[in-house]
């Protein structure tokens, strides 16, 4: 929980996400054990931020916009759907960089299948994971042997995608470990955003899951946990029937309208709201009865005049040559 | 005078024999599971480098993923500035910090270009043209721990094309942004050998009016690459230095009791020790020398060893069940000038194939770039080639499985005279024609095998190059089982027809069921014949 806050607190101070990040880190700011392959921080950071810019981009018109605090978890969060969406976007985010990563050959052993070594490990054996160090210790990657080598040779190496899913669940799954209710909802929605894919499409996709996303009961949720009948007394968790691939909350959503800093919810007063009708996202159109009128404000038309750039030439990686056009638009905030 | 031993072997030594030969191609069947699968692939995300003097033509420039500016594409702060030349898609083979062995024999690299949508940058036709600037270089391990600099090894700027299209009804409007394309994979190189241990892709894509210019947004360049797995290489050269003595063994075993007959020796002698030659040929375990060589042409070579025992096995058959069927009209010699019709067709369709091969598989000894795939008229005259090479192995099939069926049917009216005989000639042919039955059955079996296997491998080799959704692999144990059953059948073929050096008197001996000892009998005896069966169906022939 600590290492995310640090990661996030790291993007955020700077503009620039790979090589700031990686000499800040070889300061030892993070509690990283010796060994840990540099790439798997660098892809859960990059991966959290990523999650962060998707997720503030697809609720820009909604009355929950995604606010920065929901990543941090400096107060903790009520398990709503938001709260959900969050949890699997950032699931997505990391398994997306450190597939990535993977494929250019930076962190080292996750293509070979002999690299996490064990059997596949499933929810239940991570949940006792004791501290962030722990954690850390089991992303610790062998650097190739010899042994791994004549493997090479022998058989080849595939790249894995299911290694990347396995990193980022177990990393997730330590942050939330215990056996209440919200840790299980929150493990459950980054396991359905854990999934490999363009992160267009996995974005898209669980903007659809949050609008089908189901409220579960605290009872629900607390008989799929359960204690083993075993020597161990072992805690063990199963799907809820019918939930295996939909986001789930446990709590109604709150009112998103008005300030509420004890929950980490600043308002839609002085929000940003858009009358642009040709839009095809039906919460942009409505943006400004939902933002302002819905919630009790009004809405308040500023005009502007804005430099913007206009009759791009484009070739295939950037924009080459923009002319600067002056126009007037207006803006509108909710007061 | 002597038969062949399939006439003259006892029942029990050939059923010792025939168990052998079964239990050797149970073994190359196993051998093949025990062998991973026979290649590999490896998807590689390229590092884009910036590079700051894109006029610069020093060819020995090359970028790796420690180069010193490092872009993201999706990033738009980060690609400020810049231009399409000044990118550099960079890929150190392999990943993992891991070298190449020599065992892995070859290597083909694919192209995945990822183009995301963009309202300003939309791909305008879905077929793009793509300008390629492809640089290749090698590097190795040094006794030290280190590795050599990097060395030029090939270049060259290609066209190819691809087909982008996107799924309108599934994402509307604004949604779009940034949602990726959906491209097909290119082809872009395929190197013979893999003699050093590390290999760096170098890609760029210039822009200028005529190059590159319908082009969408480039998010991510991938690079998969496909290598044979060392392990099957080892299991594969292991079968052929096995079986590489033991066929030149067995080959001049046969000749010399050929010569020892006092006659010129019979077309299907020749054709048997030919069909030998080239096994031999395809046997002789050259692999081991790409392992200390550079050899760039070791996959023209395999193939072309492949073609010419694939022609010679399929005329082999032709003249087989020819000899038995008798074609000869006035029970004369015959020479293979009979068989013309019957040859020409396969030797043209081998030909083909070579010329083929030797247009893409030659020309990439001195371009590894260089694939006939690329433009559509070359992907459809590439598809065609195999669709023929498909359609007249399947053809052949057909018609081979008709000469032997020909074969059977002139056996069986043979056989109606049989009770007519007396009984000592009776069982000795019926134990002829019995013996005889299982050998083409196991031809039959063996044809639409190697049949099946060709076609599959002809798809096999062309799907990563026209559809990646096919999946056609065929796993080691295939692979391993058809070259086993290959030189299983061919050293039965030779131990069976050689002559056989038993004197039998002239009484025949008859005991009873399998312990029959077929003896050649006195009426027969013809100096000029191998076997007493095509002189049996030819006398008939005549009667």
């Amino acid at each position: 929980m600590v290492f995310l806050v640090l990661v996030v607190n790291v993007i955020s101070a700077s503009p620039l996400m790979k090589n700031p990040l990686r000499s800040y880190r070889s300061r030892s700011i993070l509690p990283i054990p010796v060994g840990t392959s540099p790439s798997v921080v660098d892809s859960i950071a990059a991966g959290t931020q990523l999650a962060i810019e998707h997720c503030q981009h697809a609720f820009q018109w909604d009355r929950w916009n995604c606010p920065k605090s929901t990543f941090t978890r400096q107060h903790k969060l009520l398990p709503t759907r938001e709260t959900a969406y969050a949890k699997a976007i950032v699931a997505a985010g990391i398994v997306y960089e450190i597939t990535r990563n993977c494929s250019r050959g930076s962190i080292e052993g996750c293509g070979c299948d002999q690299s996490l070594g064990g059997p596949p490990t499933h929810l239940p054996n991570h949940i006792y994971i004791e501290n962030s160090t722990e954690l850390l210790s089991s992303l610790v990657q062998e650097v190739p042997n010899l042994q791994n080598t004549s493997k090479w040779s022998w058989g080849g190496c595939s790249d894995d995608p299911s290694y990347a899913i396995e990193i980022a669940q177990r990393f997730l799954n330590a942050l939330d470990k215990d056996m209440k209710p919200a840790a299980y909802v929150a493990r459950h929605n980054s396991k359905i955003g854990s999934e490999t894919a363009s992160f267009g499409e996995i974005s898209r996709k669980l903007k659809e899951r949050y609008r089908q996303s189901e409220r579960l009961s605290y009872e629900t949720v607390e008989k799929s946990m359960y204690v083993e009948n075993t020597a161990k007394h072992e805690m063990m968790e199963k799907e809820v029937e019918g939930m295996e691939s939909s986001l789930v909350y446990l709590e109604q959503s709150p009112d998103y309208c008005v300030l509420n800093t004890a929950e980490g919810i600043s308002g839609t007063k002085g929000r940003m709201c858009s009358r642009n009708t040709n839009s095809t996202m039906a919460a942009e159109r409505n943006s400004c009865r939902n933002l302002c009128k819905k919630c009790g404000y009004t809405v308040k038309r500023l005009k502007k005049t804005v430099s913007k750039r206009c009759n791009c030439t484009f070739e295939w990686c950037c924009e080459v040559k923009c002319d600067t056009c002056q126009e007037n638009v207006d803006e509108f905030f909710c007061v | 005078m002597p038969g062949t031993i399939l006439e003259n072997l006892s029942g029990r030594k050939l059923s010792v024999l025939v168990t052998l030969l079964l239990a050797c191609q149970i073994v190359c069947f196993l051998v093949g599971l025990i062998a991973p699968s026979p290649a590999r692939t490896q998807g590689m995300l390229s590092t884009i480098c910036v590079d700051e003097n894109p006029e610069n033509d020093n060819i020995n420039r090359w970028f790796t993923k420690k180069c010193p500016k490092v872009i993201v594409l999706s990033n738009k702060k980060s690609i400020t500035g810049l231009q399409a030349n000044n990118l550099v898609f960079a890929v150190q083979m392999p990943l993992y910090d891991l070298d190449f062995s020599r065992w892995q024999q070859n290597l083909v690299g694919i192209l995945q270009i990822d183009i995301v949508y963009q309202t300003e940058q939309k791909i305008v036709e879905p077929i793009i043209e793509l300008t390629l600037d492809a640089r290749l270089a090698y590097s190795d391990k040094t006794p030290d721990g280190g590795t050599t600099p990097w060395q030029y090894y090939a270049h060259a700027e290609e066209k190819r094309y691809m087909e982008c299209t996107f799924d309108n009804t599934a994402v509307i409007g604004e949604e779009r942004e940034g949602y990726p394309y959906n491209c097909t994979m290119v082809p872009l190189f395929e190197l013979g050998c893999l003699y050093h241990d590390y290999y760096l892709m170098n890609l760029r894509l210039p822009y200028s009016e005529s190059k590159n210019t319908n082009l969408g947004k480039v998010e991510d360049v991938y690079l998969h690459t496909i290598h044979m797995n060392g392990g099957f290489t080892k299991i594969w050269v292991g079968l052929k230095t096995f079986f590489f003595p033991l066929i030149v063994g067995i080959m001049v075993w046969f000749w010399k009791r050929v010569h020892q007959l006092n006659r010129t020796p019979a077309l299907l002698e020749y054709v048997l020790v030919s069909l030998g030659g080239t096994l031999a040929f395809l046997n002789l375990p050259i692999e081991y020398l790409s392992l200390t060589f550079e050899m760039p042409y070791m996959l023209l070579l395999s193939d072309i060893r492949q073609g010419i025992f694939y022609a010679m096995l399929l005329s082999f058959w032709l003249i087989f069940a020819g000899e038995h069927m008798l074609i000869q009209d006035h029970g004369e010699r015959n020479t293979i000038k009979m068989y013309w019709k019957h040859l020409s067709t396969i030797v043209i369709g081998c030909l083909c194939l070579l010329v083929f091969d030797l247009c893409e598989r030659g020309i990439q000894l001195v371009n590894p770039f260089y694939s006939i795939w690329v433009t559509p008229i070359g992907t459809n005259l590439a598809l065609s080639f195999i669709i023929l090479a498909g359609i007249s192995a399947s053809l052949y099939f057909f018609f081979l499985c008709y000469m032997i069926w020909r074969v059977f049917k002139n056996i069986s009216v043979r056989r109606s005279i049989l009770p007519s005989m007396s009984q000592a000639r009776r069982l000795h042919y019926e134990g002829i024609i019995y013996r005889f039955n299982f050998l083409m059955l196991a031809t039959v079996i063996c044809a639409a095998v190697t049949v099946i296997s060709f076609i599959l491998s002809q798809v096999a080799e062309g799907q990563n190059k026209w559809d990646e959704n096919m999946e056609v692999e065929l796993t080691s144990a295939i692979h391993t089982g058809v070259y086993g059953m290959w030189n299983v059948y061919i050293c039965a073929m030779l131990m069976l027809y050689a002559p056989s050096h038993k004197q039998w008197p002239n009484e025949p001996i008859c005991g009873e069921g399998e312990e029959v000892e077929f003896s050649r009998l006195p009426a027969d005896a013809n100096a000029s014949e191998i076997s007493s069966l095509t002189t049996f169906a030819a006398k008939a022939n005549i009667e």
